[in-house]
This record gives structure tokens, C-alpha cells and sequence, in this order.
């Protein structure tokens, strides 16, 4: 505002309101100075600070760790080669130099608490890149007792660029606004200045040793106390107990920039980073559906802009992103920390029919328990998951707005997201309860009211507690992985593993159990082609293909299980199929089918089926006859194609499943990230259509809606009760009606 | 000294001053004034040229952010946002990604042939769009080692059939030294864009390496229109390495019916 606009009047209010603010107490001045005339930095002097001027600064109680490569640890005269003494440099007297061999640098913040502790704090640095950049993140651990159990990254998350430049390439960075402490508890163990040279991004790079980088100026800012409770909470109350830049986390409010990363601090980063997140998925996303819904993303990132809380400007970009319904999309990640490692404590559990209650419905059931502590020693299969902190499980997922965090099919969520929910509770400290209806002997009748018994898990209790008092329960990483299936026909200690393929025959039935469609190349791939090849050689009377763990996988190994199943003339061939811009009318069309071969039509690729993998012809539509059930339960990409396949089918076809698949038809690339996120997140750049014979109309893209099961069904209370396996009993029924 | 302020809280002491030394009776405009002398240091260095001056730097710098590259950053090295692979012998070319000087002020990208081929090179992937479209790269090389052996095309699917633009020097803007390399920008302006994805093709020619920064794709305007007037470039067929490539960047493509992301 122009200073001169400002009427008189005004002016003393604010002059008023000026004094005011300063009898509250002294202003907090915050960030290093830069001296236009001298064109130097000076640190501020209320702030912690460390100027890099000496090897002295960081050691004693800041325990400053150095390291190669290989992690291991570097001293000496290795170490202090790293200080450059410069009188011209950006600040004091010197700064570090690191780089080549040196890629990591820890600096070990316990012994500012008393500072810090209770006080809300930014971090900011400045590096000159020579070649390469630093990577600084600020990690909260807490801390176990070796040989109890693991320490446990509460949340971590990278430093920002405030776009503050200099003209000879120093840059400054910072950790954005966050308290210091999560929960009141646990310091930022760790602030970590990497390399950013041996990076996973860069998978394909080749690191070069003389590349270096200077970093100098950092300081640690007061900027007012804690903004964030130290409290109890639930994950219903947070909203009012945390406030509304805190989260529930094991049953203690915490500031959500621990967990999730703070927002873009600056307001053009701010405003460019969401205008580029919007450019890139309304230019690059393939799905038509997904483009048809971009408005929904539109409005997200219009909360974002607005947003000042870390959970509402990241958690509208994943909820603007899941709404697309592209099985394939993520949104950027910015903080890594509890979410990311929490387990569901040995314990499965399923959508199922808990026909035994007596209110019977679909809910979530134990399937199995695989694990000795004080959760997975409360329940039994066949317990019910009823309520979540006091409230109904479907009322609690949308409480929580957990479905935000799935892009794919809405009508998958509940079947897909039901082994999340453990977790998801334990996240947040939840008291899960579950019902219990204890019966023995076949046909058994539902409980009355009086006759349910309710436990109570309350994970604030068991877990949070001991937890946030330093104790961590080494149980705390007991965790089972859950695949959808009540039973499995094959009896094989990697039957849950993603590159798993086996088969086994009762009577007349083959089951084949996959996991997904790995990468035929190597030797797990290998393993999964000779299996499936055997499973149909010879081609078996009935076949259940049990893929209810579908996790998808490469094109080629989903052709050739397919090619087996469909003869030549059941399916010509999917097109996959990148958006345009333009109409997709007859001039493209002809465009794209006058390729001189398929390898030059703008990532535009028709898939014929039975030629992609180049399997041998004997072998196509060896199975085609086959009286074939499908049994799906999380089935995404290339598990949706599988699905979709077997509709195609002349043979005796029926799929049974819980719910629909993810509708996921499509190839996934991951999305690079612009402002030094974790992860960039994903999306799909193509559509499909699918062509049953040479000649067809091409206009159905699939992408957004999911393949139904022909008969839904979910695993009974009852015949859990009893050790049945509902679904493939049913399959059963089906293959040997003929 | 001067001191910069917080802009937050640098309105704090400027209105204290204002109410409690210079009151309400000075013209508003007084303000800018007042802070720089709470500000002034007792020293101000006058004739002393700054070591360096600060300024401000925009997520893609000098580019825009409607860039329709996939990933302007290089940050991606994925074999799908940027492929680094030799087309016929699938030898991995040795790219390394550089923060340093730049024109633009966005990374680079080293590129090197592999060992035993005459060639290194990079593609990356970039969206058409209907209508007018420009391309532009800035190629580099070590100061001292300037050789112009490279070629740098766009090429795509065209509503009349595949084909490549090649990119040629701007005739206009001079070579620009910075970070040790000599940088010259190639750009061409095309009448109609490729159909969905095209692919910059970059390739090194040399054993000394190539240097790149700063791709960018984007719709020609009415507005930028005028402001570069240009020739459409002549697409041209397809050299057997760019199909080549093509073919091999499909193959990658193939393998990735990924699972849900986490």
C-alpha cells in the first residue's frame, strides 16, 4: 500500500495498534540481513546461528557427523579440508565446502531444547551450488532403545527456496515455519544436509565426483511460541483440540508441518508451484474421465492458494488429485514420517458380510492374526470392526476424509481401503472397537445384542502412550501383509509376494494364484512365466484365476496370461490411447493408423493381444475353452486389464470379487518434482479403449470406472467362523454347475 | 549498516516511528525515508562496490511454467521424462545433472557418448498441441571446446505423418559464456504441432561433452507471435536413430502397468 493513501486517522489506529503490539513484547526479527551496499550477509544476532567459520562450531553438543557414500563416517583432516576461508564470501570470515566424497553432514539438535523447546522456529541456509546442490531436511525421530525396538521417524521433510538469490549463485533455503517440538516430546533429532547427487530421482544419472557445493548462513529463528497444543486428542477432536494447523498422531496433537511438510513459504514459489501442478495435470493426463473431473482439481488448488495450514494446502492437493479418479495419480509428496510406517500390528482385515451380528452388513473383519502383543492378542478371526474413536467405521473414513487419499474408482474404496484401516487408527492413537460373536458347529445363528461381546482396542493406550514417553514397544513393527484372501489354495511361504505365480488342483479345479504381472525379465520374472505356462499345460477342466492381490505390473506378462485365456478371435486388441487437445476425429485417427510401424504415433500404441508378449502361437488360446472364474479383491493396471480381458472371453467366463477394480487402464509415470518435494507424485499420460474385433467402433476410454464382478461377494462371519473361504466356495459352486 | 527487515515485522518499527518521532503530521510518504534511517548503519560503504547485489528467482527462473516440456528440470532421469539410452546398442549415456550458471537459470544437463559409440544422447518428452508452437534448447560447451557436432530435433507425430523439426541457432541472439561454457540457443517455430507427445532429440556428436538447459515448448500466441516473427521449419523424415529411439523409449513404455501409487 502507498504510504501516502494512508488517512490521518487511520494512521493512529494503526500507530495505536503498533504500541499495543509492542507492549505484547519485543518484536521478533527474523532472517539474516543482506547489506545492498557492502553486498555481504549478517546473521541476526538473537537468532541461533552457524556460520560455518570454523570446524570449533560443530563440535560438542551439536555432534556434527560427516559421511560418504557408503554412510561411513569421515573425520579428521578430511573434515576440515572442508572449511574455505573467505573474507569475500557471503558471510563471516568462511563457509563449508562439500561435495565429492563428502555427501552427508548431520547436525544433532537435542541440545537446543532448552531453547527451542515450546517455541515455534524456521530454519534458514544459503548454498552456492558449483555443480551440484545441497538437499537439507529437518527429521523428528523418536528415539528407541537398541535391541527393544526400531526408532521411528516421526515426520521429516526437505528445505524450500525463499527465491532469494545473489547474483554470484548463493541461494537461500528454508525449513518454513514449524514448532519445534512434535507432541511436546521429541526434537528434530537430525538436520541432514545431503548431496544431492546419489539421489533415487536420478536413477539413470551418473554421479560425478567434482561437483561441489559452499553452504553458509544458517540460523535457527524464534519466530513465537508453539503454535500447535501440547494435549490429548482423538482423531475426532483434533479439529477443536489441535487447532487448526495440528494433527492427531498417536493420541497427541502435532504440528502437521512435521508431518506433512510446511507450505511454500514464498508467496510467488507459492502461487508458480500450483499454477504448474494445475498446467501439468489439465496438459498432461490422459484420462478422459480424469480431464472431465479437472474442475474438481481447479477448485482444490484454489484452497491451497488460500490455505496456511500445511494439512489443508497439502491435503486439498491430494484430495483435488484423487478426485480425477485416475487409479495412477498421486499428488506431490512433501513430508515423509508416522503414516508412511505404520503397521497394522499382525492383523488383517477385510470387507466382509458380518452376517453373525444382529445388525448384519458389510464391515471389516479379521482375517487373520499373525502376531503376539497387546493388539493382535485382543482379537480372534472373525471379529468385526464396528466403530473407530466412537463412531461407526463408514461415518469415521468420512470423518477423517479418508477416502481423499484414493484416486481410482470411488466404488473400490471400501473393499480396497478396509487392511488400511489398523493403521490408519493407529495413526492416530484411535480406540478401535470390535464385535464379537462367539459360535461354534455349522449353521451357526446370529448373536442377539446381549450375546456380541465388544472389545476395546484403544491404541492411544497401548501404543501413543509409551510411545511419546520414549518407550517404544518394539511390537510396534509387527505387521502382516494382507492380500484379500481368506485362504489360499497353494501352500507357499511367498504366496503373498508380488512376483509370486503357483498353482494347485483339487479335483477337477486348478487354482492359480498371482499378485500381480511382474517384468518378465530376471529370474522372479522368469519364475512367474513358467508357472502360469504350467498351469495351463495341460489346459485344466475348471480354473479359478485367484488374483485378489492384483498389484499390477508390466504389459507383457499381462498379454501373455491373457493370450492363454482368450483365443485370437475372442479380442483384437486394447489401444492406448494419449489425450490431444484436438478432437479425436477421423483426420488424427488417420493420422495415428498411418504410422509407417507402431513405434513412431506419439506414444499412441494399439496392444493386439497375443503379439505384445511374442509368445509362442502354439500357445495362444491354449485356455480359451476353459471354464474360467476370476476372483478379484485389489486389482489396479495391469490386474484392471486381466479383469476387463476375461469379459472378452467365448469360454465360460464369471468374476467374483467384493467390489469393482481400480479402473487403472493405463501405463503410470511418475511426475518430477519442482520444489524440492520427495516424491513428484504420478499420473497416467493415456487412456484405453478397448477393440473385441478388427472393425469395431473405438470411442469407450475406460480409465475411472472399474470392471464389477459378476456376482459380488464378500467372505461370511459365519463361514469364517468355521474356516471357509466364501468366495472361492462360491467359484466353486459356479465352475462345477455346468 | 543496513539492515534489511522481515517485511512482516518491518512494518513494526517504521509505524512506532511514525507515532512516537514523526507523529501523524508528516506527509505518509515520509515513510520510505524513515525506514532507511532506522535502517542506515553508521557506515555505508559508499564507494565501495558490493560484493554481490540479491535478487529473486522464480520457481523456473526465466522460463515459464506453462512450459510443456514433462519435465523442464531435468530432475526425472527416468528413461520415460528424460531417456539417456543409446538407441541401437541401449548403452546408458553418461548424463549428469549440473546446478551451475545457466542462461535461463535452470540446471543442465552433461551429456557424454558411452564408451565404444560414436554418439551420446538424450530425449525428452514434450506435449503438442494444435496450432502454431516454438521450441527452444540452449546447447553449451566448455569454453575452449567449442565443436558443433550435435544435432537437436523435435520429433512427432503431424497430421500428415511423423517427421522432425530441427532446431537451428538463433540468428539473433549472440553466445552467451557463463559457468565456464559457451551457450547458444536453438530454437524453431512450427505451424502446426505434433499430435500429443513429441521428443526432443538431442545428440552429441563429440567426445567432448554436450551441455543443455532450458527446454521449452509453448504455444505461439498471437502476442508472441509478433514478437518472433520466424519461418516454420521444414519437417523432414526421420533419421533411423530417432526411429530408433523412438522404438526404444516405446520399449521402456511397456514395462509400466504400474501398481497403485502409494
Amino acid at each position: 500500500m502507498n504510504p501516502r493513501l494512508i488517512p490521518r486517522a487511520r494512521c493512529w489506529v494503526l500507530a495505536a495498534v503498533t504500541l499495543a503490539l509492542v507492549a505484547a513484547g519485543p518484536p521478533v526479527v527474523r532472517a539474516a540481513t543482506f547489506d545492498d551496499q557492502t553486498g555481504r550477509l549478517t546473521l541476526d544476532a538473537s537468532s541461533w546461528s552457524l556460520p560455518f567459520d570454523s570446524l570449533l562450531e560443530l563440535t560438542g553438543d551439536l555432534g556434527a557427523w560427516f559421511g560418504n557414500a557408503d554412510d561411513d563416517e569421515l573425520s579428521g583432516p578430511e573434515v576440515a579440508a572442508l572449511y574455505v576461508e573467505d573474507a569475500s564470501g557471503l558471510e563471516g570470515t568462511g563457509y563449508l565446502r562439500m561435495g565429492g566424497d563428502v555427501r552427508t553432514v548431520r547436525l544433532d539438535l537435542d541440545s537446543l531444547v532448552p531453547r527451542f523447546g515450546g517455541r515455534r522456529v524456521e530454519v534458514r541456509f544459503w548454498q552456492r551450488p558449483e555443480g551440484t546442490r545441497i538437499s537439507a531436511s529437518l527429521q523428528w525421530i523418536a528415539l528407541a532403545d537398541p535391541g527393544v525396538a526400531e526408532s521411528v521417524v516421526v515426520g521429516s521433510f526437505r528445505f524450500q527456496p525463499t527465491g532469494r538469490v545473489t547474483d554470484d549463485g548463493w541461494e537461500e533455503w528454508t525449513s518454513g515455519e514449524v514448532d519445534f517440538l512434535a507432541a511436546g516430546v521429541v526434537p528434530p533429532a537430525l538436520l541432514e544436509l545431503r548431496d544431492i547427487q546419489p539421489n533415487s530421482h536420478y536413477s539413470y544419472v551418473t554421479h560425478r565426483n567434482d561437483l561441489r557445493v559452499c553452504v553458509d548462513g544458517l540460523e535457527i529463528s524464534d519466530v513465537g511460541p508453539a503454535l500447535v497444543p501440547d494435549a490429548l486428542c482423538t482423531s475426532v477432536d483434533m479439529a477443536e483440540v489441535c487447532g487448526a494447523h495440528g494433527v492427531c498422531a498417536l493420541g497427541r496433537c502435532v504440528d502437521s508441518a512435521i508431518l506433512f511438510g510446511p507450505t511454500p513459504q514464498d508467496a510467488l514459489l507459492k502461487d508458480q508451484y500450483l499454477d504448474r501442478q494445475r498446467f501439468q495435470f489439465q496438459t498432461f493426463e490422459g484420462g478422459r474421465m480424469p480431464q472431465s473431473l479437472m474442475n474438481i482439481l481447479a477448485a482444490a488448488i484454489e484452497v491451497a492458494r488460500n490455505a496456511a495450514a500445511p494439512i489443508l494446502f497439502w491435503g486439498s492437493l491430494r484430495k483435488g488429485v484423487s478426485a480425477l479418479r485416475d487409479g495412477h495419480a498421486s499428488s506431490p509428496m512433501f513430508g515423509w514420517g508416522l503414516s508412511a510406517q505404520a503397521t497394522n500390528f499382525g492383523v488383517c482385515i477385510h470387507q466382509s458380510e458380518a452376517d453373525l451380528l444382529p445388525t448384519p452388513g458389510a464391515a471389516p473383519m479379521v482375517f487373520s492374526v499373525e502376531a503376539t502383543n497387546p493388539v493382535a492378542d485382543k482379537l480372534q478371526v472373525g471379529d468385526v470392526l464396528v466403530e473407530v474413536d466412537g463412531l461407526p467405521v463408514d461415518e469415521w473414513k468420512v470423518a477423517l476424509d479418508l477416502r481423499a487419499g484414493h484416486g481410482a474408482d470411488p466404488d473400490a474404496f471400501d473393499v480396497t481401503y478396509a487392511p488400511s484401516l489398523i493403521a490408519a487408527a493407529g495413526v492416530f492413537g484411535g480406540r478401535m472397537t470390535f464385535a464379537r460373536c462367539e459360535r461354534t458347529g455349522p449353521n451357526p445363528t446370529p448373536c442377539t445384542p446381549g450375546e456380541v461381546e465388544l472389545i476395546d482396542v484403544d491404541l492411544a493406550t497401548l501404543v501413543g502412550e509409551p510411545f511419546w514417553a520414549g518407550d517404544i514397544p518394539g511390537w510396534l513393527a509387527d505387521n502382516q501383509s494382507c492380500d484379500y484372501r481368506f485362504l489360499r489354495a497353494v501352500d507357499n511361504p511367498d504366496v503373498k509376494g508380488y512376483s509370486f505365480a503357483g498353482f494347485a488342483d483339487e479335483g477337477p479345479i486348478r487354482t492359480l494364484i498371482i499378485n500381480g504381472l511382474p517384468n518378465p525379465y530376471g529370474s522372479s520374472g522368469n519364475a512367474w512365466l513358467d508357472a502360469v505356462t504350467d498351469a495351463m499345460d495341460p489346459p485344466p477342466q475348471y480354473l479359478i484365476l485367484d488374483q485378489r492381490l492384483g498389484s499390477g505390473g508390466s504389459v507383457t506378462t499381462t498379454d501373455y496370461l491373457m493370450g492363454l485365456l482368450l483365443a485370437e478371435a475372442d479380442f483384437d486388441r486394447a489401444e492406448i490411447v494419449p489425450m490431444f487437445e484436438r478432437p479425436l476425429d477421423d483426420t488424427v485417427w488417420a493420422a495415428l493408423d498411418g504410422c509407417s510401424s507402431q513405434t513412431d504415433c506419439a506414444s499412441y500404441w494399439p496392444w493386439i493381444l497375443h503379439e505384445t508378449s511374442g509368445m509362442d502361437p502354439s500357445l495362444r488360446g491354449v485356455s480359451a475353452n476353459v471354464r474360467l472364474a476370476v476372483v478379484n479383491g485389489r486389482d489396479v493396471s495391469g490386474n484392471d486389464f486381466t479383469a476387463k480381458l476375461a469379459q472378452y472371453r467365448s469360454g465360460a467366463t464369471r468374476i467374483f470379487a467384493a467390489g469393482v477394480t481400480h479402473g487403472a487402464f493405463g501405463p503410470i509415470v511418475s511426475l518430477p518434482p519442482h520444489f524440492s518435494e520427495i516424491s513428484g507424485g504420478s499420473m497416467q499420460l493415456w487412456d484405453s479403449i478397448f477393440v473385441e474385433h478388427p472393425g469395431d467402433p473405438r470411442q469407450v476410454f475406460e480409465t475411472g470406472s472399474g470392471v464389477p464382478p459378476d456376482e459380488v461377494v464378500l467372505q461370511r462371519q459365519s463361514d469364517a467362523l468355521l474356516g471357509v473361504d466364501t468366495t472361492i466356495e462360491v467359484a466353486k459352486a459356479w465352475l462345477l454347475q455346468e | 549498516m543496513q539492515r534489511t527487515w522481515n517485511r512482516r515485522f518491518c512494518a513494526v518499527p517504521a509505524l512506532v516511528w511514525i507515532a512516537l518521532v514523526g507523529g501523524c503530521d508528516h506527509p505518509p510518504g515520509v515513510l520510505v525515508d524513515a525506514a532507511a534511517e532506522v535502517d542506515a548503519g553508521p557506515d555505508a560503504a559508499a564507494d565501495v562496490a558490493p560484493l554481490r547485489s540479491l535478487t529473486r528467482r522464480g520457481l523456473f527462473a526465466q522460463t515459464p511454467v506453462e512450459n510443456r516440456f514433462f519435465d523442464p528440470t531435468f530432475a526425472l532421469i527416468d528413461g520415460v521424462a528424460w531417456s539417456p539410452f543409446h538407441p541401437l546398442s541401449y548403452d546408458l549415456c553418461p548424463v549428469t545433472r549440473l546446478h551451475q550458471p545457466t542462461p535461463l537459470g535452470q540446471p543442465a544437463l552433461r551429456l557424454e557418448r558411452p564408451a565404444g559409440q560414436s554418439t551420446g544422447q538424450v530425449v525428452g518428452m514434450a506435449k503438442g498441441a494444435p496450432g502454431p508452437m516454438e521450441v527452444s534448447v540452449w546447447l553449451g560447451r566448455l569454453v575452449g571446446t567449442n565443436v558443433a557436432a550435435y544435432r537437436v530435433a523435435l520429433y512427432g507425430l503431424f497430421l500428415d505423418g511423423s517427421g522432425a523439426a530441427d532446431l537451428e541457432p538463433d540468428p539473433i541472439l549472440a553466445p552467451v559464456v557463463m559457468g565456464g561454457v559457451t551457450w547458444v540457443q536453438h530454437r524453431a517455430y512450427i505451424a502446426d504441432g505434433p499430435l500429443s507427445w513429441a521428443y526432443l532429440w538431442i545428440t552429441n556428436q563429440d567426445i567432448v561433452p554436450l551441455f543443455i538447459t532450458a527446454p521449452v515448448l509453448v504455444r505461439v500466441t498471437a502476442q508472441t507471435r509478433r514478437l518472433w516473427p520466424r519461418i516454420p521449419a521444414a519437417l523432414r523424415p526421420l533419421l533411423p536413430l530417432e526411429r530408433a529411439s523412438w522404438a526404444d523409449w516405446q520399449r521402456r513404455l511397456r514395462g509400466r502397468f504400474g501398481g497403485a501409487p502409494r
